[in-house]
């Protein structure tokens, strides 16, 4: 009886004690949890919430841009298209050039084509697709800001109509609805129109919270965002890219967007020797940038490239295309592999190019092929992206400098 | 529809939640339908072979318990598996024939892409299923399944329809004529083993298949000892791919009440390559072992025959994986370590037993090999091909160009790139990542012994620690989860079988 007793008062006393250890436990996982939105928005390494509370660096670096100078010191977190989107508007008068294109075409400077100060805007942007190009021509459209000169670079997959990287909508999205639904004619909702503000997206001034698309609600709670998070607060750009700063130097430390708008990357990235590009270009393998999708070699895109390139024609502009080759490695490593994902479209986009620019009577410059411009791995920085002075030198060498 | 997903947890959960709610009479219904579901989302184009293969299977077995007379019952079920062999063999192995006579002739024989033909999802599993299960009947150890919905259900079985384990007639199917009822010690034990699956796969699987992929990718490129690594690295890679698909698919079988067969007991604790093939891939090497091993003869005919079986044994199991040189090659190859044990096993077992450290000794030693071996064959597995896999041996044994520095630099400049951050961050990543190994590897060795030591402990890994240690594994687990597991990738090593 007594044992009974002894028992049921054991288990009395366990039950409170029972409940404080679960809600400890519970609570030290809610703890760990809430460290996921905390840093998300926080850190936020792609500017989808905060932007810099103290101040937009897009602004201050056109302030700098504006100036003539170049800007040292972005964080590598800065929003590239609206940099270019805000130079845009601030614009008085058109640019006589415009180059369009990726990152690859984003090396091009004013020097390379031996025009004089002002004369050329770079609106190429790291993963810029073709509805990129089209926006930020159609933003100058839409301002009377159109250029004379239209120079745009083409990648091997900017008509794959797999790769989509739709960063263009929240940056140009009203360019590109300008353009491509009233003068290509084509069926473009409205919606993306809606441009991210430069400056704390997130505040209640800029509509909330909840007045962000839902992808970049739900990257609140992303835990590859927030590895992300962990990974650049943890990094040596968020301590190195503190301050923005004016420079007359086209290589620093950190990137440098130039006062046209083009870009260097920072010398040490600069300072790579072949066995170095080599091993950049290895890492993107077995994800070539969109070509392992590359299913239809003349799909919805490449419609849409050439409506846009006839448009622009019709509205007097003089164009010309240009193409830069991938780095003899990749360039190789595909060919060893035609047969393997899509590779087979990546060696007949040129020809493809070729083909339009005869149909369009424009003029095309350069190739995909290393090998037929006599480039090597030391004319690389990486699998994608000459040295500036092999673009210098291709562009000297195909288009007639001025 | 891919097991990590977030659609995948809304499925079970709404599976699991109807399962237990609708009365029992509707559970097998529910299950097939949840199945077909499931299958359909993941390869639409598959489902006609799925039930195709399912009405052959039930029909015939139905059949063979209705005919009168041994010859006739044969008969059947022969034609049943020669039609379900049959289509195994037609889609995985013709493209695999008409190249090679295409070879052989010099010409094509087939317009181009006639043999891209689409592999039906699962097929190499449940296709073991139905023969296992034809054979079963036809030996009589099982009667034939009456309700067609039930049987549909045992071969369908969403958890573990893609990759196993290859779940035995007399084990699962009495399964499915006794639902479950609702118990909160399947609900948990079910998510543990999900989340645990979920864990080794996000933090570690995938962490090494990326540099396993890398360096395999280009091997001739990379330094010898790089090569070494990524070799020794995609042992465990497979391991903890295919042992984390297994624990998701047990887990998602548990919360349903069932229990579905274990597939790794804890393999690289073996002292011989014949011990590891003991503790892994389980169900098919019991199914091999069943119905391959077993009607050759066995070890019944004589040593000279009992060695011809278990070669040939492997040299199906290589088949089995698919249409590549590599495959039958690293059957050969575990053939051959296999017999080589067994005649040197033979032999030592004469000499007097070792005994205190020189026994250890040899026992380290002992596991050392076996990894290396198991590594070393699986070589073949990888790269498919014999070319590109004596690219690779040849290598790793391109001694005078070994580096211990240019390794160290590549690996250093690896990790950079898995983890791009600040070298201290990373390196505090491949810590936690070694540590996840080491504790995943130790946590099921202790399963296992827990297991062997007291078969009447719940299936349940997690649950078998204490309190406090269990909640520091969780957290770990979590933290590990959220700062280093890859959570892009949906797709297992398996999968392509």
């Amino acid at each position: 009886m007594s044992n009974n007793v002894n028992d049921q008062k054991k288990i009395n006393n366990t039950k409170p004690r029972r409940t404080i250890t679960t809600a400890l436990k519970l609570l030290a996982a809610l703890c760990v949890l809430s460290i996921v939105p905390l840093a998300n928005y926080n850190i936020d390494p792609s500017v989808l919430y905060t932007a810099n509370r103290e101040s937009a660096p897009e602004l201050r670096a056109v302030d700098i841009m504006q100036k003539g100078e170049n800007v040292a010191g972005l964080k590598a977190n800065y929003n590239e298209r609206l940099l270019r989107r805000e130079y845009i508007l601030r614009l008085e008068s058109a640019p006589e050039t415009l180059v369009l294109g990726s990152s690859r075409g984003a090396l091009i400077t004013t020097d390379m084509l031996g025009l004089a100060r002002g004369k050329l805007f770079n609106a190429s942007v790291a993963g810029g697709e073709l509805e990129d190009a089209i926006g930020f021509y159609g933003l100058l459209d839409m301002h009377g800001l159109a250029p004379k000169k239209l120079l745009l670079s083409l990648d091997p997959w900017t008509v794959n109509d797999n790769f989509s990287v739709v960063r263009y909508q929240e940056s140009v999205g009203d360019g590109y609805y300008h353009y491509a639904h009233n003068r290509m004619g084509l069926t473009v909702p409205e919606s993306i129109t809606q441009i991210k503000p430069l400056y704390d997206p997130a505040s209640p001034k800029n509509g909330g919270f909840f007045s962000l698309s839902r992808e970049t609600q739900l990257s609140l709670f992303s835990i590859p965002y927030f590895q992300k998070s962990i990974q650049y607060f943890f990094s040596e750009d968020y301590n190195l890219y503190k301050e923005i700063s004016a420079t007359s130097n086209i290589v620093g430390d950190t990137g440098i967007v130039h006062y046209d708008g083009s870009y260097s990357y920072p010398l040490d990235y600069q300072l790579a020797d072949a066995a170095t590009a080599t091993e950049r270009a290895l890492r993107t393998i077995p994800n070539i940038l969109g070509l392992e999708d590359y299913d239809v070699l003349r799909g919805r895109k490449y419609d849409e490239l050439k409506s846009f390139l006839e448009s622009v024609k019709e509205d007097g502009v003089d164009v010309q295309l240009v193409m830069f080759p991938i780095c003899s490695y990749l360039y190789d490593y595909m060919g060893e592999n035609a047969n393997r994902a899509h590779y087979s479209n990546f060696f007949l986009s040129e020809s493809m190019f070729r083909e339009l620019a005869a149909e369009l009577d424009v003029p095309i410059y350069g190739s995909f092929n290393p090998h037929s411009l006599g480039c090597d791995m030391n004319n690389f920085y990486d699998g994608y992206h000459l040295r500036d002075a092999s673009v210098a030198e291709i562009l000297s060498a195909t288009i007639v400098v001025q | 529809m891919a097991f990590i997903s977030v659609k995948f947890v809304l499925f079970m959960t709404i599976v699991a939640a109807l399962y237990y709610i609708l009365p029992r009479r509707w559970s097998n219904t529910l299950l097939v339908a949840a199945s077909g579901m499931f299958y359909y989302i993941s390869s639409p184009r598959s489902l006609p072979w799925l039930a195709l293969s399912v009405i052959i299977s039930y029909t015939a077995a139905i059949i063979c318990e209705r005919v009168r007379g041994t010859r006739s019952k044969t008969a059947v079920v022969a034609l049943a598996l020669v039609l379900d062999i049959g289509a195994l063999v037609f889609f995985k192995y013709s493209g695999f024939f008409m190249q090679h006579l295409e070879s052989m002739l010099g010409f094509p024989v087939a317009a181009e892409g006639a043999f891209g033909i689409i592999v039906p999802f699962g097929i190499s599993f449940y296709t073991l299923q139905t023969v296992g299960y034809l054979i079963d009947v036809r030996r009589g150890t099982i009667a034939a399944e009456r309700n067609v919905i039930t049987y549909a259900a045992y071969i369908t079985f969403f958890p573990h329809i893609m990759s196993g384990p290859i779940a035995r007639a007399s084990h699962l199917l009495p399964q499915f004529n006794s639902a479950a009822a609702f118990s909160w010690e399947n609900i948990c034990g079910g998510v543990r083993r999900f989340l645990w699956g979920l864990f080794k796969k996000a933090v570690i699987a995938d962490t090494l298949a990326l540099f396993v992929d890398t360096v395999y990718t280009s091997p001739a490129n990379e330094n010898p000892l790089t090569v070494l690594a990524a070799c020794l690295a995609f042992g465990l890679q497979l391991y903890f791919d295919f042992s984390a698909y297994t624990d998701m698919a047990l887990g998602a079988g548990l919360l349903l009440g069932f229990q579905l067969d274990e597939n790794f007991s804890a393999p690289y604790f073996s002292t011989s390559v014949t011990e590891i093939w003991t503790r892994w891939h389980l169900s098919l090497t019991s199914w091999l072992h069943e119905y391959v091993y077993f009607p050759l003869g066995g070890s019944r005919k004589g040593y000279t025959r009992k060695l011809i079986n278990i070669m040939l044994v492997f040299i199906v199991s290589g088949l089995w994986h698919g249409g590549h040189w590599g495959f039958v090659v690293w059957g050969i190859l575990f053939g051959i370590l296999r017999i080589f044990e067994d005649v040197v096993g033979k032999k030592l077992s004469a000499l007097p037993p070792l005994k205190g450290p020189a026994r250890k000794a040899v026992l380290i030693v002992r596991t050392a090999y076996s990894y290396l071996a198991w590594c070393g064959v699986f070589i073949f597995f990888r790269m498919k091909t014999i070319t590109a896999s004596v690219g690779v041996i040849s290598r790793i044994f391109t001694l005078s160009q070994w580096s211990v520095s240019a390794f160290e630099a590549r690996c250093y400049n690896l990790l950079l790139n898995t983890i791009p951050s600040s070298p201290a961050f990373a390196k505090l990543g491949l810590l936690i990542i070694a540590m996840s190994t080491l504790l995943a590897l130790a946590l099921e060795y202790y399963y296992v012994y827990l297991r062997h030591a007291h078969t009447d402990r719940p299936n349940d890994l997690l649950a078998q620690l204490p309190e406090w240690p269990r909640f520091a594994v969780y957290m770990f687990m979590l933290c590990a989860s959220l700062a280093f597991g890859m959570f892009g990738s949906s797709s297992f090593v398996y999968f392509q079988f």
